[in-house]
Formats: structure tokens, sequence, C-alpha cells
């Protein structure tokens, strides 16, 4: 499962977080850790746990050949806990540029980075004319109106609660995260087979800096930002590998090893516009400034936050990394559990997602429309297969800032 | 925050204290009128939020007192500020005083956010026939103070504009009223009888009809301690204690002196 899957998930039981700060670090957390362990299903299974995991599945089944698996799980975690500390110095650097950061980011600025967003998510879904009408739906669904509709409001007393946009939780949780776990239920390759024929692997730092700094910058891109890093850096190491005419399996060592080392970067980088601006460039960023933005987050503190705490994040984020590292590098093994249990594990996510959408409707005071628009989002998550689910979530969770903007700049 | 003052406060003094966060004033109510037990419910609440004014033309933000969910009654103010207005920061200002603003004609954005800011660039454009300003609207001081730091606008109009003044190099071109706490030029709007009107933005504490007296005691001692007063000086705001009958009348005053009231 995805971030954005992980904190739909979570959403519900963010009611029971006291503050903005806890919520922004375990989000920080979700998004270092999730890119460590995408690796070990897609190199032994060969499951793409998502987009980023692209390149480690086709070029783990070749490597896999060579009975290097185990090996190169040693250098993807490496490679990405390198790659986590260049994004982090990174990330480190541009809080002291934060002043001139901020006076460019204008209301022009901040609407092509959202519209730039809307317009590469629907790029990369399967169905572009459905991803776009999604969009569309998700941007009308975040001002609310809806609920000048008459009849509407006949269906739920004290309607004028949601004038502000529709409940999110039920709408995500149909869309995005059902379908997914029902899908999820994959045929499973198992990689695991020894040759003798072990060749040694080369020196792979140069693999691993180019893979941090294709990563870095392309974290930053909107929309796409670190989804698309892995397979960026992958391409950038193929034609490097081109060109130093390097042995078979130490390309698919190095492509493996870029692409993994790049997307930890990468997803570091894409916090820059998210913690020190308040811009969320990502479906998983809008989410959880919607979740912040109801525990009194706002832009200047969220500056605060980091400028107050850079020491604090810089150790979290060393620690986080180190444990993933040691888990995905070592005792990846006990890792593979999870993966052989998919099904019973897809049937006690679906379990917490009925309890936790109890809770929701328990907790907003209205049970039928959380289960009417859940049920009916689950329908039409299904319908569109998934893929297109991405943009009208994100349209609706930045609809009340990307409309209000558009008005303003053109009065 | 003033909230999070009073929450320390409060939890200095034994209490239990939870906060949530809104996106507006109607789902605030909402949650209000779905607390239970013995827990009591605080809403604060700013001039022209209202509780007295017809709203039908801010429905997203605070919708028509008779579709509330809850009856709310206020028990203390906390602070009376008035409205200032300040230059971008980040580039050079189109005006740098109010004459200039006021006389010359020159062109400008100007951000406002809630009713009482909003009302006064309103009354400012009325009453001065040369401010050629164009309102732009935004739904808080922290958007406005981006705005201005972007220079996407030229002028703001909030009290965020103090703490601007102090830390961010803009200029304070006008406020409605004295504040001693600062030296600003003074550019009062007038009322309907053409009375000049000292408009400030009041902060008060609501509670929902029959909460308790001891509860509303703790509350009200809780705004009346020096750590609240320090925290509001030290955002250059003024802090008052007027009690529930007095804050009511000044509320009523302010909202008929502007023609927010019904």
């Amino acid at each position: 499962m995805n971030v954005s899957g992980v904190l739909i998930l979570m959403m519900p039981a963010a009611h029971l977080i006291p503050n903005w700060q806890l919520l922004m670090w375990f989000y920080c957390v979700v998004v270092m850790t999730t890119q460590y362990y995408g690796s070990v299903s897609a190199i032994l299974f060969g499951v793409v746990g998502e987009f980023t995991s692209i390149p480690a599945v086709e070029n783990g089944f070749q490597i896999a050949k060579y009975g290097l698996q185990e090996k190169i799980l040693t250098g993807t975690a490496l490679g990405s806990f390198v790659g986590a500390v260049i994004a982090l110095g990174i990330f480190m650097c541009s809080i002291q540029y934060y002043e001139t950061l901020i006076y460019f980011f204008t209301g022009k600025i901040k609407i092509t980075i959202l519209v730039m967003t809307i317009l590469l998510l629907i790029s990369m879904s399967s169905n572009k004319i459905i991803a776009t009408v999604l969009s569309l739906v998700g941007l009308y669904i975040s001002t609310g109106s809806i609920w000048y509709i008459e009849p509407m409001q006949q269906f739920v007393p004290n309607y004028i609660t949601y004038l502000g946009g529709v409940p999110i939780i039920p709408i995500a949780m149909g869309l995005l995260v059902i379908p997914g776990i029902v899908r999820s239920n994959s045929t499973i390759v198992n990689h695991f087979h020894k040759t003798n024929d072990t060749p040694v692997m080369m020196n792979s730092t140069k693999t691993i800096i180019i893979g941090s700094a294709i990563g870095s910058l392309s974290g930053l891109i909107p929309g796409i930002s670190y989804t698309i890093s892995s397979s960026l850096a992958e391409a950038v190491e193929k034609f490097r590998n081109t060109f130093n005419k390097v042995s078979s399996p130490q390309n698919y060592y190095n492509n493996i090893i870029s692409a993994e080392t790049s997307n930890n970067s990468g997803a570091i980088t894409s916090l820059i516009p998210l913690l020190l601006l308040g811009l969320p460039i990502l479906p998983s960023e809008a989410i959880i400034l919607s979740l912040v933005e109801n525990k009194g987050f706002v832009i200047q503190t969220a500056f605060q936050l980091i400028k107050n705490n850079a020491i604090l994040l810089c150790t979290l984020s060393v620690a986080v990394s180190l444990l993933n590292f040691y888990i995905s590098g070592k005792l990846y093994k006990y890792l593979t559990f999870f993966i052989r249990y998919q099904k019973e594990i897809a049937g006690i996510l679906l379990v917490i997602i009925t309890m936790s959408m109890l809770w929701e409707s328990y907790i907003s005071g209205y049970f039928i429309l959380t289960w009417a628009t859940l049920i009916i989002s689950t329908i039409v998550g299904f319908a569109i297969k998934g893929q297109s689910a991405a943009p009208i979530i994100f349209a609706a969770l930045i609809g009340n800032e990307l409309l209000p903007e558009l008005y303003r700049m053109y009065i | 925050m003033i909230t999070d003052a009073a929450v320390a406060e409060l939890e200095k003094n034994g209490h239990t204290v939870s906060r949530q966060f809104t996106n507006s004033c109607a789902a605030a109510l909402h949650i209000v009128n779905r607390i239970k037990g013995s827990t009591v419910p605080v809403v604060m609440f700013v001039t022209g939020d209202t509780i007295w004014s017809d709203k039908t033309k801010a429905l997203a933000v605070c919708p028509k007192q008779d579709s509330w969910p809850i009856e709310l009654t206020l028990i203390t103010s906390v602070s009376a500020t008035p409205q200032v207005m300040c230059t971008s920061p980040a580039k050079t200002a189109k005006v740098k005083t109010a004459s200039e603003l006021l006389t010359t004609g020159t062109p400008v954005r100007i951000a406002a956010a809630g009713e009482i800011g909003k009302k006064y660039l309103r009354m400012l454009q009325e009453q001065n026939p040369k401010l050629n300003a164009t309102f732009v609207p935004y739904s808080g001081a922290g958007p406005i103070r981006v705005a201005l730091k972007t220079s996407d606008v030229d002028l703001g109009i909030s009290t965020a504009c103090y703490q601007m003044i102090a830390e961010d190099n803009s200029i304070g071109i006008m406020q409605s009223s004295k504040n001693d706490l600062v030296n600003i030029p003074v550019v009062r709007v007038k009322d309907q009888n053409n009375n000049e009107i000292d408009l400030v933005l009041e902060q008060y504490v609501a509670v929902p009809v029959g909460t308790s007296a001891s509860a509303r005691k703790v509350l009200i001692d809780v705004f009346k301690t020096e750590s609240i007063k320090k925290y509001v000086t030290s955002i250059m705001q003024i802090p008052t204690n007027f009690p529930a009958e007095t804050t009511l009348t000044r509320v009523i005053a302010t909202e008929t002196a502007i023609g927010l009231a019904k």
C-alpha cells in the first residue's frame, strides 16, 4: 500500500492524535519508511507495492537468475540510507532560504503548481478522460456546492457543516483504499533461486550519488514527485551502463540501487514545499494537509516547527532511516511473512476499514451520509479501476485552496 | 494563539482540555452541539462572526444564527484591537501614507478577511471617493500575511499587520482606532449619523446557554490572568475583560454602527 493509502486508512484515527505537530512527524516517518520496504516485496516476490517499485520488479526478476536477491537487498538498503541522508542535507539547507522561497511562491506560482499537479496526475492515469472528469468532480466537491442542491439538504440535517466541502474520508476510502486492497491479491512470483555462478559486485558509490541527485531534484516536481524518481534514475543508469560497458548482472544491480536510492531522496525533498510553504505537491501531502489543518496548522507555524526542531527532525530522520536500513537490509526474511499472507492481511485491513468508518460516522454524527458516501465511492472506485482515483482525491482536497486563488488572481 | 495561552492556564489549574480546530464556524458549532456530559464546550468568536448579525452572505464562514444548531451566550471579552492596514514588505510600497492612499487615486489591491476588516475597507471606500482599491478576499490573517509577503496584494487589513510591521519591514499606513502600543496614524470611519466611530475587532468567549455558573467562573477567571494579558499584549493587541453584559452591549453597538446587526 502506498503513502496515500496508509494515510487514508488512518484518517479516522487522526481524531485521537492530539496535535498537528505529531501528525506531521508521523507523516514524515511514513514517507521515509515506505520507500525502504517496497523493494523487498518487489525483488523477492515481484509484487509492485507502488509505482516506484516497478524498476525493482523488472530488474529483480533478472538478477534472481544470478541468485543475488539477498545481496542486492543489502545494497538497496544502503543506497536508500545514503540517499535519505543526502536529501536531508538539502532539506536542511532549504530552511536557511525560507524567506527567499516564500517571496517566490506567489499566488500565480501556487496556481501553476497545483494545476500542473492535477494535469500530471491525469496524464499518469490509464484513462485520461475519466481522470479529467473525476478531477472536475473533485473540484466541485471541494466547494461544498453540492449542499446548495435542495434535495441533498433534505437527506442531511445541519448540512451547513459541510459547506466548506463534503466528507472526504469515506470518499478517499471508497475510491482508493478499498479497491487497492481487494486488487492487491495479485499472483506472487517467488524469485528465490540460487546458482553457483555468483559474480562479484563492483563499487556502486557513483550510482548511489547520481541516484540521490536525481531523486532529490525529481522529488520537487509537482504531481509526480518521487513516484517518477526511480524510473528516471533507472533510465539514467541504463544509459551509464551502456556507456561503461559493464557486465549484465552489474547492470541490473546498478539499476535497482539507483532506482531505490532515488525514491528515498525524492520522498524527503518532496516534503520541502509541504513543510516550509504549506504547499502540497502529491495526493498524500494534500491528505495530510487536510488532517493537520483541522488541528490548527497554519503556514507560519509549520515553518516555526521545522526551524525550532531542525535537530530533532534530523535525529528522527537518521534514526528512522537507520532502523529501516537494518530491517530491510538484514531482517527482510521476516518481512516476507506479510507478503505470503496477503489475502489474510487484506481481510484484516477491510475489517479495520469497517471499524474505522463506524468510528468516523459516530464522530461526525452522520451515519447515513458517511456510509452512503462510502458505498457510492467504492462502486465508482471499482468502476474506474483504481488508477484514476488520485486526481479526484487531490482535486477535492486542494480545491478550497486553488479555486479562491484563481478568483483572487482575476479580480 | 490566545487559545494556546488559555489552554495552558486551564491545564495548569488541573483542568483537562481538548482542542478541536475546524474549517468553518458552522463545523465548530456542530461539534459544540454534539458535546454531552460534564464537558463544557467553549467557543471563541470575533466581532462580525457573529451571534447577532444576519450572515446570509457569508454561508461558508458563519451561517445565519437561526440555522445554528445551538444557542450561545457571551461570558467575557478578551481583546479589543483596531483594524490596521499595512504594506507588502516584499517590494517598494505603492503608497506609504494614509493621505497618499486616500487622495491620490493610486490603484491598489487590498487583502482583508473577516467581517470587520472587510467592513472597514468598504466604509473607507464609501467615505473617500478617491480611494482606488480592489478588495481581495482572504480566509484569515495567516493567508493575508503570506499574500503580503509574496506581493500578491499591495496592502492588507488585519490585526496580524502589527506583527508584520514589527518584524517584516512592513509600513503601517493607518489603523481604525487608537492602539497605545504602536504609533500608527488613526483613520476613523463614520457611522450612518456621520459620527466617527472607533472600529475595533473584539475577541470574546461564548458558551452554550445553560452552562453552570461555576464553569463560567472558571473560564472568566482564566481570561483575567496575567499570562493571557501578557500574550495579548505581546502580539500588540489590547487586552480587555468586560463582563458578559458589557461585552454584549459593545458587540451590538459596534455591529449596529457599521450596519452588520439586524
